[in-house]
């Protein structure tokens, strides 16, 4: 069976990548389909963004903050912002990301499918939502961990 | 002091790559710009450049140094806008 995720990880070296990002990457030991990734936002907090990944690449891969108990639906899991930060991220109880990187942003919008920066698995890999995560939690528009 | 500079390579689809030197505490956004006049492209409201070191996005205001590598290659590309939701 091809394991394209297992390729994507071994691919890159995400002890140096930790380094100079701060992240750590983890595949899940008893649910393979399952990574996570540890990453800091622009006040020191870190957040953990669980990334379903079934079908990949050919599936956009779901993606939910989650606590130290492995839970989506604490809202202390879950970064806040602004107005338009909530574009994308949405709080639980709805806990999802709401992009066109994620399989819940199209079971959303239907219409984003075939757009040309949506997700496509011939051109897209879990690094791109990394980038994207990474970069939301460390813009202006993130204002702490939520309450 | 003799301060040992750092190797730097920038690809860029389609282009013969960017090389140069540079002291650790130079910062990227410094590369970047004169990676993109080497390749002839600049910046505006709708086209912003990254650097990506392994696929992983870098900040402007990273230093060179930051990379902890004697030698480094990066990747020039165009930040892509993705689709947002809406609020509520």
């Amino acid at each position: 069976m091809s394991d394209k995720l297992g390729e994507f990880l071994d691919k890159h070296d995400w002890e140096l990548l930790g380094a100079i990002k701060g992240w750590h990457v983890e595949r899940d030991a008893v649910s393979p389909d399952f990574v996570r990734l540890t990453l800091p936002a622009s006040d020191g907090e870190k957040y953990i963004l669980r990334c379903r990944c079934d079908g990949y690449p050919e599936q956009a891969p779901g993606a939910v903050f989650i606590d130290a108990a492995a839970s989506p639906n604490e809202r202390t899991a879950w970064p806040a912002g602004t107005t338009e930060f909530y574009q994308v991220v949405k709080l639980p109880p709805a806990s999802f990301l709401c992009t066109d990187l994620t399989r819940e942003g199209f079971a959303r919008h239907p219409e984003w499918k075939g757009r040309a920066n949506a997700w496509n698995g011939t051109t897209h890999t879990l690094m791109d939502l990394f980038n994207y995560i990474h970069e939301l939690l460390n813009s202006h528009e993130y204002q702490g961990r939520c309450k | 002091m003799n301060e040992k500079k750092i190797s730097v390579e920038v690809a860029y689809t389609g282009q013969d790559p960017y090389k140069d030197t540079f002291a650790p505490e130079v910062p990227l956004g410094t590369v970047k710009r004169k990676a993109m006049h080497q390749f002839g492209l600049e910046e505006s409201s709708a086209d912003k450049y990254i650097l990506q070191f392994d696929g992983a996005n870098l900040d402007d205001k990273a230093t060179v140094g930051s990379l902890g590598k004697p030698e480094v290659r990066l990747t020039l590309t165009l930040k892509k806008p993705q689709e947002k939701g809406y609020v509520g």
